[in-house]
């Protein structure tokens, strides 16, 4: 997602088939439980479920097009000797 | 834990802050009730752990918050039970450092990143090509071995009628 994208829903023209866009970005929220990098990506789209705007849709064109090419991408767990916990928190 | 990411949230916090510390404090409330979750859950596995768990922040406000009882005048309306951390860092549980934002792994959760930023969060996220391959490519190598198997019964019936069909599930 670019840094400098916002998203709104103020303003804007309503995307047409809004099913098509919950059912889409439902199916992300699956995805998001094993992939981190799109954690925050999906909470944004989400946010839009129940009035979609075009420029949401393009939003989620765009992360369906980063998913085409990182189809190979997961998480990787390493076998560990050390049970170490560490957190890292953030807000913003 | 390790160098293995286990857990990771992203979500709006149902709060109104005040003060951008006020946010991070809250954020690091959640964090620490997780981190206690997954050292009982540590214990009941029995694997505990000798060191306290180690929550790194980027807000130097918050992290004083934790560790020094005082009130402030911007902090005295924070909830009484986002304070359960300062028990924690008292009783040693909990540790609190402090963390640069250029650093912060958590960034990818929270905020938008350029791409060369989040290429790297997300290699430190240890979310990498993996090497494997996954159950959706498994697909297309049964479907290879089968043709194979085809070939093979083409070449010679009569073994071929002896050997049992592969499970395709199995192969995974």
């Amino acid at each position: 997602m670019a840094s400098n994208c916002h998203l709104t829903s103020t303003y804007g023209t309503p995307f047409i088939d809004i099913s098509l866009y919950q059912s889409i970005v439902g199916s992300m929220q699956y995805l998001a439980l094993t992939r981190p990098d799109l954690a925050f990506v999906v909470h944004k789209v989400s946010k839009f479920m129940h009035n979609p705007f075009d420029t949401h849709w393009l939003t989620v064109k765009h992360i369906l097009r980063y998913l085409n090419h990182s189809v190979l991408t997961g998480l990787f767990i390493a076998k560990n000797v050390d049970f170490k916990l560490q957190a890292y928190s953030d807000s913003d | 834990m390790g160098s293995s990411l286990i857990s990771w949230s992203c979500k709006q916090q149902p709060i109104v802050a005040k003060s951008s510390t006020e946010a991070e404090y809250k954020a690091i409330a959640n964090a620490a009730a997780e981190l206690t979750w997954f050292k009982s859950i540590l214990h009941e596995l029995g694997l505990p752990s000798q060191y306290s768990p180690i929550l790194w922040c980027d807000n130097i406000g918050a992290t004083y918050l934790t560790s020094n009882p005082i009130f402030h005048a911007r902090t005295k309306h924070i909830e009484i039970d986002f304070h359960f951390v300062r028990d924690q860092v008292c009783n040693k549980e909990l540790m609190f450092q402090f963390i640069s934002s250029k650093d912060q792994l958590a960034d990818a959760l929270t905020k938008p990143l350029p791409p060369l930023k989040f290429r790297q969060v997300q290699l430190n996220l240890n979310v990498r090509d993996l090497p494997s391959r996954l159950r959706g490519s498994v697909e297309n190598q049964v479907m290879v071995t089968e043709m194979k198997d085809e070939d093979q019964k083409l070449d010679q019936p009569m073994n071929a009628a002896i050997e049992v069909p592969r499970d395709p599930n199995k192969q995974s």
